[in-house]
């Protein structure tokens, strides 16, 4: 849109043009109440910056042509508001995924629910006065509805006790490690600054990082990732990272932390046991998928040597990385992507060797 | 004179926290006291002044209020918290320590 696109117009209407920018601006914003604030900061601005132009003789026009022109490009600060408010957020893309894949199974279970109801309020007659195929044929169908609706609910409640019992551990163990870092920080005579978030973390991944861990000379941003199912093996593939399960037979792999290039990506290097099944993961189990956005800390001091640290706590079985056909295993403090990989131990030894 | 785009990058944060540090601003007019101060030669591109003021919000060094502007009108100000005054300070010695050996350099070559 050239500042010449308006010259002339004959049929503007400035509110219309507002609306149509500031919506263009904040379109990547997902929060509704963040969305409209940032809307309204712009069009403030806009109007300032017409009200200048006009002062020096511009038709309306042509002064907001002139003042969306001084905006910049507005596709790429519109990407950058986006980065910048959706942060800690499940993107877009993976919340259509989690919401597509809950659906499927919550339609199931309300046809389920409607089909024991019906059963429930016909009269204990009913199935008497019915001919002899409707007793035959339809009746089981009921039952099998009953059964059904019996299933979810125990298959539920368990899933729901497990996760809870599970989430319940991964907190207190998530506090003994904080408590054991600061002893050996402490120790090393780093100073160690807990960020909000870090007890949240165990649900999602959030782009800071959660502990920050500095002396004079060294600036150790660290995140968390949690495998709650630790008898698992973790492989980096490419910036994604995904959970094998060993079944006999083969391997089943799901995504389980991925980073935000992650929708619509098929590995190349896989192992071919690992590439039979991962098509067959990728559509049985998209709802494992995390994100685990890029890291990101701003300010980094210049004078420090800045390490980003991922701790996988509590711990996997193990962690590999794909380089080529070969899958190399990860023992702790070695860099992969720019980034330095421990587990808690490995970690606090490190701490001890400063 | 137009400055390098590169070189103005990295100095917007110190330029926001400096006028605002005097004081509290809304976007527009923070804008045009860079503008004034420094005669024309900062000209940002306007719309990307607000990603790094939310950035700023975000991470502690300023924090932004509603209230009525000078025009009778309702603005977001922006006013600079205790941490990015600690943080202006920083940049600032950072940067004359910067600036300072840039001058040495360029003196020795000419």
């Amino acid at each position: 849109m050239a500042r010449s696109d308006y010259d002339g117009a004959q049929d503007f209407d400035l509110d219309r043009e507002l609306r149509r920018l500031t919506a263009h601006l904040t379109k990547d914003i997902r929060a509704k109440s963040e969305k409209a604030a940032v809307a309204r900061e712009y069009e403030d601005h806009i109007r300032d910056a017409m009200q200048n132009y006009m002062l020096g003789g511009m038709r309306e026009e042509e002064a907001f042509a002139a003042a969306r022109e001084d905006l910049g490009d507005i596709d790429d600060i519109a990407v950058t508001l986006g980065d910048i408010h959706n942060e800690n957020k499940v993107p877009n893309e993976l919340r259509k995924r989690i919401l597509k894949g809950v659906t499927k199974w919550r339609i199931l279970a309300v046809i389920d629910l409607i089909v024991v109801l019906v059963w429930a309020v016909l009269p204990s007659q009913f199935w008497q006065t019915c001919p002899w195929y409707v007793t035959i044929y339809v009746q089981p169908l009921f039952m099998i509805a009953y059964l059904y609706l019996y299933v979810i609910i125990i298959l539920g409640g368990l899933n729901i006790f497990v996760w809870c019992f599970r989430s319940i551990r991964a907190i207190i163990k998530r506090i003994g490690a904080l408590v054991k870092i600061k002893r050996y920080a402490k120790r090393a005579g780093m100073r160690m600054y807990v960020k909000l978030g870090t007890l949240t973390s165990i649900f999602m991944h959030p782009a800071k990082p959660a502990i920050i861990l500095e002396n004079d000379t060294l600036y150790f941003k660290v995140r968390f990732l949690t495998t709650i199912m630790r008898k698992r093996q973790l492989m980096f593939l490419g910036k994604n990272l995904f959970t094998i399960t060993k079944v006999q037979g083969g391997s089943f792999i799901s995504p389980m932390a991925v980073s935000e290039e992650w929708m619509g990506f098929r590995p190349k290097n896989m192992e071919p046991m690992h590439r039979n099944v991962f098509v067959v993961a990728q559509l049985a189990v998209p709802i494992n998928a995390i994100a685990l956005p890029t890291f990101e800390c701003r300010h980094d001091p210049r004078d420090k040597t800045v390490k980003e640290i991922l701790l996988f706590h509590p711990a996997p079985m193990a962690i590999q990385y794909q380089d080529g056909n070969k899958a190399v295993e990860i023992s702790g403090g070695e860099e992969y992507d720019g980034v330095t990989m421990f587990g808690l131990s490995g970690f606090c030894k490190m701490l001890e060797r400063i | 004179m137009t400055i390098n785009k590169e070189l103005t990058k990295g100095s917007t944060a110190l330029l926001i926290l400096s006028v605002l540090s005097e004081q509290e601003m809304y976007g527009y007019q923070m804008i045009g006291e860079i503008n004034r101060r420094s005669d024309n030669v900062f000209h940002m591109k306007e719309g990307t002044l607000y990603p790094i003021l939310h950035a700023m919000v975000s991470d502690g060094l300023l924090e932004s209020y509603d209230a009525k502007s000078e025009t009778g009108r309702e603005r977001k100000y922006y006013r600079i918290t205790a941490a990015g005054s600690l943080q202006l300070k920083a940049r600032r010695e950072e940067w004359q320590v910067f600036t300072g050996a840039v001058n040495r350099v360029i003196r020795e070559e000419m």
